[in-house]
């Protein structure tokens, strides 16, 4: 392999220039093409991603994966913030938003693809790390406000026989970071407080009849406080909550249910000895009804886990690693209470060397009598500025390793579940998944070329596969959602992306493709779901380090969603017709940004969808029209607050 | 969609030509007509006022402006259909043609949002009263150099409002203009 990369780099010319990545098949977002990509959310980030794909029902909770399984699959990439996990579990739907994690306090993002052991956990579908900037003596203070507004409000005809239902808006939205370094002792407390009201009709007609509230916003607030001692390595504490108030749809109840949920988590890590670390967390969790009117509606929900782990070794790339963990997890509601404890084990073995490099990862998990086993064997082969990274990973996982709604459900959960949808439960089983995968990156003297190819199967793979019609109203499903504990499958999985810089210009263009091998038929049919292809270009110009404008299109291919076939055609309350596919996208973006003040401060309006085509991700979802967001971003640091472009060199 | 097009084009032209940059700063302030009607009849647009603040930007001239307008029901029965108070904000850049005599040709595009100020709480209830979206334009000024850094200039302009019905207001204007050397903090502000 290492000869082969050594051709390919005479022929292409390969940059002599090259630092390690931080992971095999590693992909990298830095603050400034954040910055420049007119991310407004969490969520936006996940375009800068190729290999990621996000969804959404109103285009405020957005989830994600990374394309293997089965889509809506409760497993993705564990997120590490500053090397710490955090728990973003919500019914099997994380979201990204919930990350006390304003953007401006975001330095580096890295998308590691590959199954690998991390701070005591396994993380079957590799990690996203997001670290923040490095700690500066002194204040340092980060922060933006926005605010987001749909096109086609109904303007002066809501007074005429035109009248037209309103439409979403978004914000103002508010996060903000203070962090303060003295010596050993540092602390940083952040936030973000985000709001939509979702009013889409094909959405409206639903919500409206779920809650009492005049206003069907939706609200997150989620904050956090951490605090750390020591000169070298260091012992951190950090507490922080959640709030949610919203408006999620739950397949299983075929429909938007109105919750409120409150997180609180508490967590410390540190250095216990030599290379060995600690890390202790618990999370509670608690939802309940929100002015609901709907009848019998009793989603009261408690989870509380407890977690401790210890793991160490010299780094990631050399060396023996080792590590294990102890998570206990009690879930409770009406008439329903359950738990178990997940026990996690792994030991790892790296060699970095000029030229190759080795990975080797295996690790047990086990809960009550049932036992997982995971093997990963990475091989990397660097020369200049190209690498290359084969793994193959075998993984028997537990359903206890990533419990989604329908796992809850098997053990007796009830309350999300409505009487117009008929949930068939049953009790997932361990799944059996074998990956093979092909990373690289070549860095050349004009481009950057980055990409990887991925095959996979599995046995053993739960799905909830609905059926659905859609009720007298035309925009409630109606019908059955069976559980399918065995279903089986495989996948594969590429993409590649070429960027490159020229004066003030930058661009990139990239693809990718998800396609099923086969597979069962409930399997086939989640699938069918995908779009298969996604591709697009980026262009940037930069004239002057305070003005950025920063285009992006994005193409996506049609997809089908079998289980909603027998509602396609509906027509709603509000004269939307329902149909049961996702269309294709076309979307085109634009971003302008002019610094302020040494860009300590920047102003951006951010246009999505100028085009103004059908955006839609859900057959019941809303349609996100044109749209304009308008961001105002603070960042102030040091001991006089000096200048931001002065050390944003990343 | 073609207006927002047209904005997506000037983007590139904007930071690519560069001769002048945040030299000067010009406010002027003008009286606004419609022209031609934009609700199908519903309401009449009235005269308004604009006030605008510009300055050399990469290569052409960008401004804020800010224009309001009353708008008056054609029904005589204000429980059908009340009046309202616009009010339109706008970012706008354009590359300004040098003429003979001193004159000035500047035309471009502008974005921004058109507030509807209704003032019927016994109409709407508990819902909300104000309306506000976006809007994108594109616009012609012609300047005349009067005395020193005094100008005279006429505009036209035309501006998309993406409402669920979509509004295409028109509007030409004509007003005085003062320009003087900008300020070095606002220099400082926009570095």
């Amino acid at each position: 392999m290492r000869h082969c990369l050594a051709l390919i780099a005479f022929v292409l010319g390969v940059r002599a220039a090259a630092q390690a990545p931080p992971c095999p098949g590693a992909i990298t977002v830095t603050h400034d093409e954040i910055e420049t990509s007119g991310a407004a959310t969490l969520a936006d980030v996940l375009r800068l991603l190729p290999p990621l794909r996000r969804t959404s029902v109103d285009g405020f909770a957005w989830r994600f994966d990374d394309g293997l399984g089965v889509p809506g699959d409760a497993a993705v990439p564990v997120v590490l913030v500053d090397g710490v996990p955090a728990d973003l579990w919500a019914f099997g739907a994380p979201d990204l938003e919930e990350l006390p994690l304003p953007l401006p306090s975001i330095a580096r993002i890295t998308y590691c693809p590959a199954p690998a052991p991390v701070a005591g956990l396994w993380a079957s579908r590799g990690t996203l790390r997001f670290e923040t900037h490095a700690p500066e003596p002194g204040l340092s203070t980060r922060g933006a406000w926005q605010i987001g507004n749909e096109t086609g409000d109904p303007g002066p005809y809501r007074y005429t026989e035109r009248e037209t239902p309103n439409v979403d808006k978004s914000g103002p939205d508010v996060e903000g970071a203070a962090q303060y370094e003295a010596g050993p002792v540092g602390g940083v407390a952040r936030f973000r407080a985000l709001r939509a009201y979702a009013t889409d009709e094909a959405i409206n007609p639903r919500t409206g009849a779920a809650t009492r509230r005049g206003s069907r916003s939706q609200r997150l607030i989620t904050a956090e406080v951490r605090g750390a001692v020591g000169r070298t390595t260091r012992h951190a504490l950090g507490i922080g909550g959640r709030y949610v108030s919203g408006l999620p749809f739950f397949e299983a109840a075929g429909r938007e249910l109105p919750l409120r949920r409150l997180d609180a988590h508490l967590g410390l890590g540190g250095p216990l000895v030599g290379p060995l670390r600690y890390r202790l967390g618990t999370h509670v969790q608690r939802a309940d009804d929100e002015d609901d009117e709907i009848v019998g509606f009793e989603p009261r929900w408690r989870r509380r886990t407890v977690s401790a782990a210890l793991y160490g070794g010299p780094s990631e790339a050399d060396g023996w690693g080792y590590g294990a963990s102890l998570a206990r997890t009690d879930a409770s509601g009406a008439g329903f209470d359950a738990g178990f404890t997940l026990a996690t084990a792994y030991g790892r073995l790296a060699h970095t060397g000029r030229a190759l490099g080795t990975r080797t990862a295996l690790a047990l998990t086990a809960t009550g009598d049932a036992l997982g086993a995971k093997a990963v064997q990475t091989l990397t082969a660097t020369h200049g500025a190209a690498h290359l990274a084969l793994t193959l990973a075998l993984d028997r996982r537990l359903p206890e390793e990533a419990p989604g709604f329908g796992s809850w459900r098997a053990e007796g959960r009830t309350g999300f579940e409505r009487d117009p949808v008929d949930y068939r439960p049953s009790s997932p089983t361990p799944q059996t998944e074998a990956q093979a995968r092909l990373d690289g990156r070549l860095g050349l003297d004009v481009a950057v070329l980055q990409g990887g190819v991925r095959a996979w199967a599995a046995r053993g793979l739960f799905i909830e596969r609905p059926a659905f019609g859609l009720a007298d109203d035309a925009s409630t499903a109606v019908g059955t959602v069976t559980a399918v504990p065995d279903a089986e499958g495989g996948g594969l999985g590429a993409w590649a992306e070429a960027s490159g810089a020229r004066g003030p210009w930058r661009g990139s263009v990239f693809y990718s493709l998800l396609a099923p091998l086969g597979g069962s038929d409930a399997f086939e049919a989640a699938w069918a779901r995908v779009p298969r292809h996604r591709a697009g270009a980026t262009v940037t110009l930069r004239p002057s380090p305070s003005f950025t404008l920063h285009g992006r299109f994005e193409a996506r291919s049609v997809a089908r969603w079998p289980g909603y076939a027998a509602g396609a055609g509906a027509v709603g309350p509000t004269g939307v017709v329902y149909t049961d596919e996702t269309p294709a996208l076309t979307l085109l973006d634009l971003a302008v940004e002019q610094g302020l003040w040494d860009r300590r401060a920047r102003v951006s309006l951010l246009f999505r969808n100028l085009l103004d085509t059908e955006e839609r991700y859900h057959p019941l979802g809303g349609t996100l029209a044109f749209r304009l967001y308008a961001r105002v971003t603070v960042d102030l640091q040091g001991p006089l607050w000096v200048g931001a472009r002065s050390r944003s060199s990343d | 969609m073609r207006v927002s097009l047209a904005l997506l084009l000037l983007g590139p032209l904007a930071a690519v030509a560069q001769p002048r940059h945040l030299e000067t700063l010009e406010g002027a302030l003008s009286g606004v007509a419609p022209a031609g009607e934009a609700y199908d009849g519903l309401w009449t647009m009235g005269p308004g006022g604009a006030l605008r603040v510009g300055t050399e930007f990469f290569g052409g001239r960008a401004h804020f402006a800010l224009h309001a307008f009353p708008n008056e029901p054609t029904t005589a029965d204000p429980a059908e259909l009340p009046e309202f108070l616009a009010l339109r904000g706008t970012v706008g850049w354009g590359p300004r043609l040098g003429l003979p005599l001193g004159l000035g040709l500047t035309a471009g595009g502008t974005v921004g949002a058109v507030h509807m100020r209704f003032d019927d709480e016994d109409l709407a209830g508990n819902a909300l009263v104000n309306e506000t979206e976006l809007a994108a334009g594109l616009f012609a000024r012609l300047d005349v150099p009067v005395a020193g850094p005094v100008h005279l200039f006429a505009e036209a302009e035309v501006a998309h409002v993406y409402t669920a019905v979509p509004i295409r207001y028109r509007f030409v204007q004509g007003g005085v203009s003062v320009s003087l050397p900008a300020p070095p903090w606002l220099r400082r502000l926009l570095r």
